[in-house]
């Protein structure tokens, strides 16, 4: 397909010294579409349902169990062993791998604290839900709360700094409940650094046009394609480029032994846990607004095979991409959508998913953009170091 | 007299009719003899946003009639929410709607279902969300 060069319209923006940036024409609606995917970062959020949330000694606790092997059944896994800082808090592989092989690519953590679901089947409601899950799941760290409960106990540390968040370590099913409050107290600090798109967005938004023509011509036509013919924005919505939902993408789902249904199932785990947000683990239900997608999820036919919808901030950080980790590359995401396999999609599904036929430049283009989403790795901010104070890179990983 | 029906939806037992709805009410819809207005509520502005649970306030006329179902969809996306409203009658007419999700941007068909005895009347309204 012709790229069309010539029929966009080019600000040539004078830059001091000489230099010139190029800033394509953007159109009001699409100012407007780019200046949803922002501001960022955008402000903390709270988790009525999690005590622990926002509290530092919470934090601190939180970040030295992430690191702690001991809460897995033989001492080999941790939180960490899956969702390594040094790579994006994903492990890099294609599926998860804990004590037991996983089906499912491992999700990465930042701007966790953003999401309404957890898991690429949305079954958990929390990211505490999510973290105690990790624990006492046989194939991840195949732990139990008596043991997890004796381990605060008998670690000098950890009892301290648990009775300064929750009170004395009494039963084991509440101290479970605790730890996961802790580690996703922790986890709700991390946060994907600002990247070159949002030095765009904003600029373009004050109406600075020489800096906002400093982003890449080929990211400026890949944001085109993104928020216009590609549709993209429709599913990854917002300043995390999610809507945080869930979709059929014609990846496909047979596994081993079967299929994964996703969100199909997703739901009917979420809806039958004690810990989801309308169970006796919610610390603050009369005031938790984020209860409404439980108390409201509709269970659909065309739930099956859904999968969540992924932010991108940092994903030249997390490859392989999709449910499975199926896709290797960027460039084989990019390539996923423009040969899009119709026949693979839900004859019930959504109907705008077609394949976008992209050249070869504007698949290089779009994957400017996508790239331009991330930051150099390392830069994800944390929270809970010994000093009280937030850091990034090696300041993420474990101290004790 | 819409500050006392404000008041009966807070104080039940005082339901006060506010019919036919106004503008103040919300969007208006009419189909027969039933009129409608809804507005939406979310703690924060915009009301509706893509990916954020939202309310509705409705009042349906004449009073007496039952609002029984809400719901909407994506007709050129072929599907609907991904949540279940619930619906809360204040008395007076008015209901609060809750549960409401956009989850895309485009074009949301709004369907509003109101029983008078055996008959139910359809009423709907279209927006576009950006």
């Amino acid at each position: 397909m012709n790229r069309r060069r010539g029929a966009i319209a080019l600000l040539l923006v004078a830059l001091a010294g000489g230099a010139r940036a190029e800033l394509l024409d953007f159109s009001a609606d699409e100012r407007a579409r780019i200046a949803s995917h922002g501001p960022w970062p955008p402000p903390p959020q709270g988790d009525a349902s999690n005590r622990a949330q926002g509290r530092p000694e919470a934090v601190a606790l939180g970040r030295l169990l992430f690191f702690d092997a001991r809460l897995s059944a033989d001492g080999r896994v941790s939180c960490a062993s899956c969702h390594q800082p040094n790579l994006g808090f994903q492990d890099g592989r294609r599926t998860a791998l804990g004590l037991g092989a996983g089906s499912r690519n491992t999700p990465a953590l930042p701007d966790a604290a953003l999401q309404r679901w957890f898991g690429w089947d949305g079954a958990h409601d929390s990211l505490w839900a999510a973290s105690l899950r990790a624990i006492v799941a046989p194939a991840e760290m195949g732990g139990s709360a008596a043991a997890v409960a004796a381990t605060v106990r008998t670690d000098p540390v950890l009892a301290a700094r648990y009775a300064a968040v929750f009170g004395a370590a009494d039963a084991d099913g509440a101290v479970l409940v605790g730890v996961a409050k802790a580690l996703a107290a922790w986890q709700a600090t991390l946060v994907s650094p600002r990247t070159a798109f949002d030095d765009f967005r904003d600029a373009l938004l004050r109406g600075d046009l020489a800096a906002a023509g400093r982003y890449s011509p080929a990211a400026q036509r890949g944001l085109k394609l993104f928020i216009g013919r590609g549709n993209c924005s429709v599913c990854h919505a917002g300043p995390r480029f999610s809507n945080g939902e869930f979709a059929d993408i014609g990846v496909p789902f047979f596994i081993a032994g079967g299929v994964d249904a996703g969100r199909y199932d997703g739901i009917r785990r979420l809806l039958n846990s004690r810990y989801n947000r309308l169970g006796p683990h919610n610390d603050d239900p009369a005031h938790d607004a984020r209860a409404t997608g439980t108390r409201h999820v509709r269970l659909d036919h065309r739930n099956f095979g859904e999968f969540k919808v992924p932010g991108l901030r940092q994903l030249a950080a997390t490859a392989p991409y999709m449910h499975d980790g199926s896709l290797a590359t960027l460039a084989d995401v990019v390539r996923h959508y423009s040969e899009l396999d119709e026949e693979r999609l839900h004859a019930d599904g959504e109907r705008i998913l077609k394949p976008l036929h992209l050249s070869a430049a504007e698949s290089a283009d779009l994957e400017a953009f996508l790239l331009s989403l991330s930051a150099p790795a390392g830069g994800v901010q944390c929270g809970g170091s010994p000093s009280g104070a937030s850091g990034s890179g090696a300041a993420c990983e474990a101290t004790r | 007299m819409r500050r006392l029906a404000a008041l009966g939806a807070l104080l039940p037992g005082l339901a006060l009719a506010d019919c036919p709805p106004a503008a103040a009410d919300g969007r208006l819809l009419q189909q027969g003899p039933v009129q409608l207005a809804w507005s939406a509520l979310r703690a924060a502005e915009p009301p509706i946003v893509v990916g954020e649970h939202f309310s509705l306030l409705v009042q349906v006329c004449p009073a007496d009639v039952a609002l029984t179902r809400v719901d909407a969809t994506m007709p050129e996306h072929r599907h609907g929410m991904n949540y279940r409203p619930e619906l809360q009658a204040l008395g007076g007419g008015r209901w609060r709607v809750e549960g409401l999700m956009f989850h895309m941007a485009g074009r949301w068909e709004l369907v509003f279902d109101v029983a008078a005895g055996s008959t139910t009347t359809r009423l709907a309204d279209d927006m576009l969300l950006r």
